[in-house]
């Protein structure tokens, strides 16, 4: 594997992972605000 | 790949090995193309109608949610759907820079991404709104994927009439979220999109059935020639515009929706009579490059959002 190779690599996964970290961070925000909403609905 | 073992410097520890096709690895914009995106804006926009044209109310938050939901699981079949035509996608031009073909993700990776998205977008819809949306929007993956995709696409020229109806279910899971039941309006809407479905992908498939008939697909054009095709395009639109008058005959409506359903359907018989009498040899192969079914194509798209926006607004403003 290349250095240029290994850069790629690891900037494609550094960008996946953060794209998990934001999946992840909008899920809990969306379950707290579904939360809210119901127990607003009663 | 046993030369490409790669030594992380930054703390961890063993070197691990790399599969073949994971070297460069994927990006985010791969795991997004797995999710159909190009597709998926009528699959929204259909089912921000079906949320519209309901009767009653709903939490905003919600109602983000039952779409956020649908458009996760019209994504989720979609990339199922990758998952299993890779073969026939590496051959069509088309596809053949999908995700899958190209190498950037596994076939095993696009599978489960499918169905962790497939099963938690149920159970979002169902913990959000109510357990018959979440029930039918399983039913539509299931569909998708195992009615179309595995069973029809590869056997029979009707696969895009049957399939189809995969297309016509958001605005019914949107009405079904806000009121919890299934009613006549929500299934004409789904009759609409289902009727409106072979004369789009026909037209379509006028010019691009070179693909289909490389990868062995059995689409109209390629079994019974362009000439019977551009037949049924118009039979599929004959049938199609008098049902979208049914809203407004069944007084969901009011005459301004019916107005807006006539005109528009008028438009897409012009398109079907001209790509129907498309100047065309001996064998029905265009002489025009296809020109009109390209225009019907076309036509077709702004047709389907014109007339749902014209129902949504006749429904909101005016009944």
């Amino acid at each position: 594997m290349t250095p240029e190779e290994k850069t790629l690599f690891y900037r494609r996964r550094r960008a996946r992972n953060w794209a998990i970290l934001g999946a992840l961070a909008a899920l809990v925000v969306l379950f707290y605000l579904i939360s809210v909403a119901r127990l607003l609905r009663g | 790949m046993s030369d490409s073992a790669i030594h992380d410097t930054k703390g961890a520890q063993a070197p691990f090995t790399l599969a073949e096709g994971d070297l460069a690895g994927s990006e985010p914009r791969d795991w997004i193309a797995l999710l159909k995106p190009r597709v998926l804006s009528l699959v929204v926009f259909s089912g921000v109608i079906g949320l519209l044209v309901a009767p009653g109310t709903m939490h905003p938050i919600l109602a983000v949610t039952a779409i956020l939901c649908i458009t996760l699981a019209a994504g989720a079949a979609g990339a199922i759907n990758m998952w299993y035509d890779r073969d026939i996608d590496a051959v069509m031009r088309r596809t053949m820079n999908r995700p899958v073909v190209t190498g950037r993700i596994s076939p095993d990776g696009a599978l489960a991404y499918g169905i962790v998205l497939a099963v938690g977008s149920v159970a979002l819809m169902g913990l959000a709104t109510n357990w018959l949306a979440a029930g039918v929007l399983a039913f539509s993956i299931f569909f998708y994927v195992v009615i179309y995709t595995a069973w029809l696409k590869r056997r029979t020229p009707q696969n895009i009439v049957i399939g189809g109806a995969a297309g016509a279910f958001p605005p019914l899971i949107g009405w079904v979220a806000v009121t919890g039941s299934i009613e006549a309006l929500p299934l004409v809407l789904f009759a609409i999109i289902f009727m409106w479905t072979p004369p789009h992908f026909w037209a379509l498939s006028l010019w691009a059935h070179d693909d289909y008939k490389r990868a062995g697909v059995p689409m109209l054009p390629v079994v019974a020639g362009a000439r019977e095709t551009r037949r049924q395009v118009v039979i599929y639109t004959l049938l199609l515009v008098p049902l979208t008058l049914a809203p407004w005959l069944m007084g969901f409506s009011t005459w301004a929706y019916g107005a807006a359903a006539a005109l528009l359907g008028a438009g897409f018989l012009r398109h079907a009579w001209l790509t129907w009498t498309d100047a065309q040899d001996a064998a029905g192969v265009s002489l025009t490059k296809d020109a009109p079914a390209k225009a019907c194509f076309k036509y077709s798209i702004t047709y389907l959002f014109a007339l749902l926006g014209a129902l949504a607004l006749d429904r909101l403003l005016l009944a």
